[in-house]
């Protein structure tokens, strides 16, 4: 338990834990639809890994972390609050979680709303006249 | 539901530990000026059952990949996500950790960071990556002011064709820092080398393209390259569809010094655009200029190997005024579920990946530039995203598609109104034969009745 | 970015000095470097807040350079500054606009509002706030809220509702632009709407009293054996400083160590800056009595052994996967990517 390898130690030449869907289009030789000049000579070197040992791999690196579900956070200016299970399932859901940001006004009225509202709902909490949902953490004020 | 979890007999006896009698006694240094004396105006609290409702219904308004066919890209890109990724970094252990400055009790997030940082290596052949920034676009900002340095002034040379959201980005961070952009034009859909060499100046500091361009196509790297490094300018290489690396040269292989890309399509969730992952990779010049946080490895007091945060200039605990760059929080979890997804694909299943949406796109485009007034609008080669000249306008035609259930090609007018009526279709491996005849067949439909 | 855009739109771009209180976060001066200002920073007072004298002298000593104050209140010291009113004044009299910068709403939901107390810019961290997942250090998600007169300035494009659904409306001629693709951190938004409505108002007004119990329950029950700089009723947290464990050669960190041997993350010690050996507290409003009563426990046994066994807490911690790391090697010799054997080497 004292040292996990890395994922890079693991494996072997030929193993893999992911398949692509099957190919149903006529393909051709990838030269001749791209000039060699741009295309990859060698395959990024990625690791050779089965399923189980990514799965073993990353439950044993998270085993070696801790988080608020493992116990008392008092970490002073981060507000290590329970984050409750709830907003996990709703943040999946697909309506949510597969939306493209580019897609039409009329096709994402649910994220739209929820945006709109939820700036309502800062703005009160803050006092504020308006908020902009936009920056990502930090300062941009 | 607040999820507090003592009971108001045993608030009462913490607030007599205390000494207080209520816990207004204990808000005595809120001046009542600045009170709010009525209860804040939002809407009332809502069990589990009732609010999954509500949140499913406000799901279920948005048009879902799992439920609609699109071929939209320009940035974001649809990619199959393996069971493992989610299955993996949703423990909480990962979730609910904060960044890791007890490294003692964070070493399965730090090692996973140490991961990634080799896989972004790996994937664009540069020697050094950070262990993420927000997104591609705060990537890009964060390399020009790399480039730029601490003066923070100079001249930073944009193609045309890198990402519209990008340039703005890139736009209003150069004029708060001070630093000018200029536009390079594009030939043939990509970036005009004779253009660039001719803007240089001995104040230029930087040269960003984006490969392949937000216009699908792939730009002459090595002409870019050899102009920008003749210029002694740092050569930045924007990517937004790392799944191009499966098959495409690494930026590491055409000279690139500094790579800023947006990595969400790498076993995260779309969301929306959001959150996304930035990954910043550089050659080893640069290391001790990197921005944002890197994971090295050390040995422990006990003399095992272990993983730590290090190098970290841009921390709040130094050189406050001289820092340039105010990033310190990353995007871990969603670097966690890259390095998770990139080990599930593996060698060979990321560069099949890259083929399956090389071979899926040009099938695509052949099927949809046979019909007729429909056109490839470049000869430039590319990758999974092509732009064609269409015979009406794009959003008359969307707005059909949309009826059909089909996201079409994104509206290049919009950004690019010199293109007239044009369309960015992106096909990846999780757009079957199916899909894309469908697509065919409206497009002909809707095109026939004008 | 936004003030520099309001302060330029009126014609007074040449406002260039911000200025930030002692004990702010670090990334304050660098927030502010990037919107290429220069940084003047204020001292605190006794009781842990601004000093208004010394306010009062440095904007005499800046006039009309003056293009904002970044604070926080409750600050950084977990303790709410009283002199709020004046301070707001004070800065706008002479032109200055007030920034509430890294803001953390925990401890004030439904009690005070940053608008009230004269804040002109807020910036809300809703991975704090809105119980988010930090995920390791990220994705957070940081709202900016403006008052009526800054809206122009705010970055687009903004949601907006019209008589045919809900659309984006581009931001407008003195928008300061863009500060990022897309809408935002969507999913982080989406957690927080769910926080919020899951709450209610007075779920959200009973979060904020049970933080500021909760930090001031600890606070009470360790004072005798911690030394706390200012003593007074704190927010949502609270920082003591080790100096007592120090002269028994125990540092903070060590203490820190200490606690992770007992399956308790630490307090922060590297910050505030002006207390020396800080250890910043911060229990929120989720963790049971029993819970703070065990924390209690154990920093009272650590502060013993700080006096009776001072080895046990600078080996610290002792049962944790690795010991104490060698930063110090990290740093000289930076290992930051495996490398296939044998050109294994540091890069």
């Amino acid at each position: 338990m004292s040292t996990e390898k890395l994922i890079f130690e693991m494996g072997a030449p030929g193993r893999r834990a992911a398949l692509l869907p099957a190919m149903d289009v006529p393909t051709k030789p990838l030269d001749e639809l791209v000039p060699q000049e741009f295309l990859r000579a060698e395959p990024a070197p990625l690791p050779e890994v089965s399923e189980i040992e990514v799965v073993r791999h990353f439950t044993h690196l998270s085993q070696r972390n801790f988080g608020v579900d493992s116990g008392f956070y008092p970490l002073g200016s981060c507000t290590m609050k329970y984050n409750p299970k709830i907003n996990e399932e709703t943040a999946g859901m697909p309506g949510f979680a597969r939306i493209h940001p580019l897609e039409h006004e009329s096709m994402t009225q649910g994220a739209i709303q929820l945006l709109y509202d939820l700036e309502g709902y800062l703005a009160e909490i803050a006092g504020m006249e308006r908020v902009t949902l936009q920056p990502a953490a930090g300062a941009h004020g | 539901m607040s999820y507090v979890p003592n009971t108001t007999d045993e608030q009462q006896e913490m607030l007599r530990a205390v000494g207080a009698s209520s816990i207004e006694d204990l808000l005595t240094p809120i001046p009542e000026a600045v009170r709010l004396k009525r209860p804040l105006n939002l809407p009332e609290s809502l069990a589990e059952p009732d609010l999954k409702r509500l949140m499913l219904g406000m799901a279920e308004q948005n048009a879902d990949l799992d439920h609609y066919v699109s071929f939209l890209g320009a940035g974001t890109y649809d990619h199959f996500v393996p069971s493992v990724v989610p299955a993996l970094v949703k423990r909480s252990e990962f979730l609910t950790s904060y960044t890791p400055y007890q490294p003692e009790v964070s070493q399965g997030m730090l090692q996973a960071i140490y991961e990634y940082q080799t896989m972004v290596c790996q994937l664009t052949n540069m020697d050094v990556a950070n262990a993420s920034l927000y997104d591609g676009s705060t990537a890009v900002v964060e390399g020009a002011l790399m480039a730029v340095g601490p003066s923070g002034r100079g001249d930073v040379l944009v193609s045309r064709a890198l990402d519209p959201q990008y340039r703005a980005t890139l736009q209003t961070y150069a004029t708060a820092r001070g630093f000018t952009m200029r536009e390079i034009g594009l030939e043939d859909g990509v970036t005009s080398v004779a253009e660039l060499e001719a803007a240089m100046t001995p104040d230029t500091k930087a040269v960003i393209i984006q490969q392949p361009n937000f216009l699908g196509a792939l730009e002459d790297v090595r002409g870019v390259e050899r102009v920008t490094h003749a210029g002694k300018a740092a050569f930045i290489v924007a990517i937004t569809e790392p799944a191009s690396l499966g098959v495409l040269a690494a930026p590491g292989d055409y000279g690139a010094d500094i790579v800023a890309a947006e990595g969400l399509s790498l076993g995260n969730p779309m969301g929306y655009g959001g959150p996304a992952l930035g990954l910043f990779a550089a050659r080893k010049d640069f290391l001790r200029r990197l921005p944002g946080r890197l994971v090295g490895k050390t040995l422990d007091s006990r003399g095992q190997e272990a993983y730590v945060l290090t190098l970290q200039t841009r921390e709040q605990q130094i050189r406050r005024e001289r820092a340039t760059s105010n990033i310190c929080t990353n995007q871990s979890l969603l670097a966690v579920a890259a390095t998770i997804y990139l080990a599930a694909m593996g060698k060979q299943g990321f560069r099949e990946l890259g083929e399956q949406c090389l071979q899926r796109a040009h099938f695509a485009q052949e099927r949809i530039c046979s019909l007729p007034g429909f056109e490839p609008l470049f000869t430039r080669p590319f990758f999974d995203e092509f732009a064609v000249r269409c015979p009406l306008p794009v959003e008359q035609l969307n707005a059909r598609l949309r009826d059909q259930g089909i996201s079409g090609g994104y509206d290049l007018s919009r950004d690019y109104p010199e293109l007239g009526n044009a369309a960015l279709f992106c096909v990846t491996e999780t757009r079957t034969r199916e899909d894309i005849e469908a697509l065919v067949a409206a497009i002909e439909e809707v095109a026939g009745e004008d | 970015m936004i003030i520099k855009a309001y302060h330029t739109h009126r014609g007074e771009g040449h406002r260039d000095i911000v200025l930030i209180p002692d004990g702010a976060h670090g990334t304050n001066p660098a927030s502010a470097t990037l919107a290429d200002y220069q940084t003047v920073e204020l001292k605190s007072n006794a009781r842990g807040g601004v000093d208004v004298e010394h306010l009062k002298q440095v904007l005499a000593a800046h006039q009309g350079k003056i293009a904002a104050l970044m604070m926080t209140n409750p600050n950084t010291l977990g303790v709410f500054d009283e002199n709020i009113v004046e301070i707001a004044k004070l800065v706008h009299e002479v032109g200055g606009q007030l920034y509430y910068d890294g803001a953390n709403a925990n401890a004030i939901m439904g009690i005070t509002r940053p608008g009230d107390m004269g804040f002109d810019v807020v910036h809300l961290n809703l991975h704090k706030t809105a119980s988010t997942p930090h995920g390791g250090g990220g994705p957070g998600a940081g709202p900016i809220g403006v008052a009526k007169h800054m809206v122009p300035f705010l970055p687009g494009p903004l949601p907006a509702k019209g008589r045919q659904g809900y659309f984006w409306e581009d931001a407008g001629p003195l928008s300061i632009g863009r500060v990022r693709a897309g809408a935002g951190n969507f999913l982080v938004l989406v957690r927080a709407y769910t926080y919020i409505r899951s709450n209610g108002p007075d779920g959200l007004r009973h979060v904020s009293n049970s933080a500021v119990l909760n930090a001031n329950y600890v606070m009470r029950a360790l004072q005798e054996y911690y030394d706390l700089p200012f003593d007074r009723t704190c927010m949502h947290e609270f920082v003591f400083s080790a100096n007592r464990q120090k002269a028994l050669g125990v540092r903070a960190l060590d203490i820190s160590k200490r606690l992770l041997d007992f399956g308790v993350h630490p307090p922060t010690n590297y910050f505030p800056l002006i207390v020396p050996e800080a250890l910043m507290i911060e229990p929120t409003e989720t963790e049971t009595k029993e819970t703070l009563d065990d924390f209690i426990a154990i920093m009272k046994q650590i502060a013993e052994e700080a006096e009776h066994q001072p080895g046990l807490l600078l080996e610290a911690p002792h049962v944790t996967v690795v010991g104490r790391l060698d930063e110090a090697l990290a740093a000289r010799k930076p290992n930051l990517r495996w490398q296939p054997e044998p050109e294994a080497a540091t890069v």
